[in-house]
């Protein structure tokens, strides 16, 4: 809203013909408030005044009836302002000119003054003045009739001159005579009036002076004599069109220099005028106007343009002359051909650019009056809409900023492409420029464009939204979009010119690198050459017998296990390099060699880089590294079938962690240990095997054994009892699982408590003899117990039973390792 | 190719952006209207077997008349003054513009009033009286709806008939 606000300064328009009393009312101004009372600017013979006429009335409380008197009031006076349009419409002097209004407060003090002055004047002649007393009756009267015959003579002095103030020197002077005051053309001018006079046959405008014969004209005859005969004069110079044209060339030299030094508004006043005059004269003919002012601004122009041009050609030549490239090469290869300076070509091929699209847009309406893409450039975008936008975005920017009515936007650019602007009043050009063009290009267009408005004045003239007349002038813009064209032509013709130059240059420098070739070929076998030779002396320096023993230290390392020698090398001066592979349980690579060779240290470097190994010695070591048997074992390694076999006998957790590391070792495929036994553990596996076999019968509902079972439950306790402390030396756990069962007579309920009850018999037993055995007992009720026909529950001595089974753990390792 | 400058002018909301949205399709944004102050839009039309483009400047709301960026209006060759039927003091605010146009432009450009939102007419404060009265001052006055479209079209082709025969060049 910025430049809106901006523009309310200027706005609205005060024109020349408007009334006084509009320009003086508070109302005109332009932030008058929208309440307005309804009641303003309603009566008919009210002046037309547009600012006042459609009131607006205050929002929300006015009722819908009165909010329609007030429309209907407003278009009451819609005649008046159409009417009033009409004249602004004509004498329109552009919307800063508060031309009235100034005026109106200029002229009426002087006026007021010269009425003033010349009232007193009259009467102090008259004798009214100094000796009121004298003329009793009738001054009075006299005086009115003069103020009269005043008020008439400035009535029509306003009306003649249209409001204008008019400085008469005459009357500016408070003189006794008009005469004595006026210089020579002023009584020149009295001359002119006496004769025009005598001439004249209409009658005085003046109101004739009274009969003679009546006693006032007398009087006034007598009085007024000479100041009536000034009133003629001056009468006479204000009515007479050659009088008054005679009287204001007399003092318009003056008036145009006093008004200037006041202020400024003559030259806005006369701007519009001087611009048609110029306008016209350039129309009718162009070449003798710029003939004319040619001398005026060729010079400074010239020098303009050569000051810049010598600053580039100064930048350009310090610059690229220093730089030396293949394409600076043909420049100037082209500069030597067509005898100019380098500068200057580069200059033209670093301005290569192209242009785009040319819009010749109307300046005033926004409207495409023709749009010319190029072949290459064209981007179908609507043109009509681009250029309104375009011309609405130059209205906003010289809003916005206050730019002066000369100014204008010349340049847009946006990445490689720029939009250059030229104008004339009524016209402009848009072009979509790609690259770098030449400020000559703007000047090119400011001419086409000149030279098409020339052509077609009429067309815009009477412009009315017709774009046709201006697609015919074509011609004058389309050179434009063919120059890239043209360049790269001139490319081609280039390149043309360039083969022989290349061909020869191909030739030169094959030569050239040909015996530069030869020479680094001869450089090269020389060097090789030398370094042989070196490389030979240094052999020499390691005798054979050092090399011997070198070969059988290297023989020697790889055959001891664990060890393997990848790589050997004796570098040009002598020293041997070794890169060695070595198992962590091989011997020392590094004594090996020293043993064997004899080689002094400094001679040879050995790197050693870990490995594992799978010789058979290895993995034998390997093996009583890793599993560490006991003196009471007895380790065998089959190499053919990696197979590893453990002999003797141990404690039963040694031997199956010993069973378990044997089988991580690399080597070992398979662990035999058949052989390898512990001296308690096949009591125990008795043990074990005894007790897993017994079934405990019970009587029909009872918890207690039959009796032919008792002997096998104490035995089964005393080899219970046996096996807990066997597997306590072993370092192994024992656990017991008593499973119990009940025929599938009576309620099942009953049958997992008697189930449950039975395994308990056994549990009490072994408390009883102080073991501390693990035991898990399940009463598993009948589930297991068999049916009678249809699924019925029958007695079954066999059903009604407890089983035992043992587990052993290893108790240190955790591995679950069952015995049966 | 005959091209045509129309500027739509009116207070704000009373549908200006609406009816021209419902009449074309603009290559740019509504931004613009609060940014730059305008949107152009394009439609072309045929008047008496001629083809013609109608540029359609759509001009930010103006509530204050003398706020209207008045070098829009520039060259226009008609106007369109858009009236809310709902708001009464939109009339007002359309007859202070069309004085500010008409003085630039000169009295003889064809323009329009445009009361909108016809599909509200029961809500209506601006009467047929009213209308009657603008009609017998020589001003043509159309109701419209940019919601139902009514005479949206027919308003813009008669605007476009009406410059047609227009004798003044401007």
């Amino acid at each position: 809203m910025g430049f809106f606000s901006r523009f309310l300064a200027k706005s609205p328009k005060k024109t020349s013909g408007a009334s006084p009393e509009e320009t003086a009312t508070p109302e005109a101004s332009p932030t008058a408030p929208l309440g307005d009372p309804p009641d303003e600017g309603l009566s008919p013979d009210h002046s037309p005044d547009l600012d006042q006429a459609p009131p607006i009335e205050p929002p929300l409380v006015v009722s819908k009836e009165a909010k329609e008197a007030d429309l209907l009031a407003a278009l009451d006076s819609l005649d008046l302002n159409q009417e009033l349009g009409r004249e602004a419409e004509d004498i329109d002097l552009g919307p800063s000119l508060d031309f009235g209004q100034s005026l109106e407060e200029e002229i009426r003090p002087v006026v007021e003054l010269e009425e003033d002055k010349l009232r007193k004047e009259i009467l102090r002649s008259a004798g009214v003045l100094d000796e009121p007393t004298q003329i009793d009756l009738d001054s009075q009267e006299i005086e009115n009739k003069l103020l009269g015959d005043l008020e008439n003579f400035f009535q029509e002095q306003s009306d003649l001159t249209e409001g204008g103030a008019f400085d008469f020197p005459g009357f500016s002077s408070s003189g006794s005579g008009l005469t004595d005051d006026f210089s020579d053309w002023e009584n020149e001018l009295l001359d002119r009036v006496d004769d025009e006079r005598l001439e004249d046959d209409s009658p005085n405008q003046w109101p004739e002076a009274p009969e003679a014969d009546s006693e006032l004209g007398q009087v006034r005859q007598l009085l007024l004599a000479r100041e009536m005969s000034q009133l003629s004069f001056l009468t006479r110079i204000l009515t007479r069109p050659s009088l008054r044209a005679e009287f204001i060339s007399r003092v318009i030299t003056e008036a145009l220099l006093l008004r200037t030094r006041r202020d400024e508004k003559l030259s806005t006043v006369l701007a519009p005028t001087v611009e048609k005059i110029v306008t016209a004269a350039v129309r009718r003919d162009p070449e003798t106007y710029a003939s004319q002012i040619f001398p005026a601004i060729g010079p400074a122009i010239r020098r303009s343009i050569s000051e810049t041009f010598v600053s580039k050609l100064q930048d350009f030549n310090s610059t690229l002359e220093k730089s030396f490239s293949l394409r600076g090469l043909k420049w100037r290869l082209e500069a030597l051909r067509v005898h100019k300076p380098f500068s200057e070509i580069v200059l033209l091929h670093t301005l290569l650019y192209h242009v785009e699209e040319i819009y010749l847009i109307h300046a005033s309406t926004g409207l495409v009056l023709d749009h010319l893409i190029s072949e290459e450039g064209g981007e179908g975008r609507d043109a009509d809409m681009v250029a309104g936008m375009f011309t609405a975005i130059q209205e906003f920017i010289r809003d916005s900023f206050n730019m002066a009515k000369h100014e204008s936007l010349d340049t847009l650019r946006f990445g490689d492409r720029a939009i250059f602007i030229r104008r004339t009043a009524q016209v402009y050009l848009a072009c979509v420029v790609r690259g770098n063009p030449p400020e000559s290009l703007n000047r090119d267009l400011q001419e086409a464009l000149e030279l098409m408005v020339v052509d077609c004045a009429e067309e815009l003239e009477n412009f009315n939204g017709d774009s046709t007349p201006f697609r015919k002038r074509r011609v004058y813009f389309q050179d434009f979009l063919k120059a890239r064209y043209q360049d790269k032509s001139q490319k081609i013709s280039k390149i043309f010119w360039l083969i022989p130059i290349l061909i020869v240059l191909f030739f030169f420098f094959s030569l050239m690198f040909g015996r530069y070739q030869d020479r680094r070929e001869a450089e090269f076998m020389a060097r090789m050459a030398s370094q042989r030779n070196e490389r030979q002396i240094i052999r020499e320096k390691n005798t054979r017998e050092d090399r011997s023993r070198f070969s059988a230290a290297i023989e020697r390392i790889n055959q001891e296990p664990g060890l393997v020698v990848v790589m050997t090398q004796e570098t040009a001066d002598g020293r041997w390099e070794i890169i060695c592979l070595r198992d962590s349980l091989a011997r020392d690579p590094e004594a090996i060699f020293k043993e064997e060779s004899q080689i002094p240290a400094n001679r040879y470097k050995l790197s050693v880089r870990p490995f594992i190994s799978l010789d058979e010695d290895i993995v034998r070591r390997r093996v009583r590294e890793v599993i560490d048997p006991l003196p009471t074992v007895r380790l065998s390694f089959e190499p053919e079938t990696g197979e590893l076999t453990i002999m003797g006998t141990a404690p039963l957790g040694w031997i199956m962690a010993a069973k378990e590391r044997a089988k991580s070792i690399p080597g070992v495929l398979g662990v035999s240990s058949e052989n390898l036994t512990d001296p308690r553990a096949s009591e125990m596996e008795r043990l074990v095997a005894a007790i897993n076999g017994v079934v405990i019968h019970f009587p029909t509902n009872k918890a207690e054994p039959i009796p032919e079972d008792q002997a096998t439950l104490v035995e089964a306790v005393d080899n219970l009892v046996a096996l807990e402390k066997l597997a306590y030396e072993m370092q192994m756990s024992v656990n017991l699982v008593i499973f119990g069962h009940a025929d599938s007579t009576g309620q099942d309920r009953r049958n997992y408590e008697l189930s449950q009850d039975r395994t308990k018999t056994v549990a009490a037993l072994l408390y009883a003899r102080g073991s501390s055995l693990s035991i898990s007992n399940y009463g598993l009720g009948s589930q297991f117990s068999i049916r009678g026909e249809d699924d019925k529950p029958m007695e079954d001595a066999d059903s009604r039973k407890i089983e035992l089974r043992v587990r052993l753990a290893q108790g240190t390792f955790g591995a679950a390792a069952e015995t049966r | 190719m005959i091209n045509k400058k129309i500027c739509m002018l009116g207070s704000f909301c009373v549908g200006k952006t609406a009816l021209v949205r419902h009449y074309v399709n603009s290559i740019f944004s509504d931004n613009y209207l609060s940014t730059v102050g305008v949107k152009i839009s394009k439609k072309s039309i045929e008047v008496d077997g001629e083809e013609i483009n109608l540029m359609l400047w759509d001009m930010e709301g103006q509530d204050n008349y003398s706020m209207v960026n008045l070098s829009y209006l520039r060259g226009a060759h008609g106007l369109l003054f858009v009236v809310d039927g709902t708001r009464g003091e939109t009339l007002s605010v359309a007859l202070k513009l069309r004085m500010e146009a008409l003085k630039i432009l000169g009295p003889t450009v064809p323009s329009f009033f445009i009361v909108n939102k016809a599909d509200l007419e029961a809500e209506w404060e601006i009467s047929e009286k009213v209308l009657n009265s603008l009609e017998a001052k020589g001003v043509t006055a159309i109701k419209t709806s940019a919601k139902t479209g009514l005479n949206v079209e027919s308003t813009f082709s008669r605007l476009a008939a009406s410059m047609m025969t227009s004798s003044v060049p401007k």
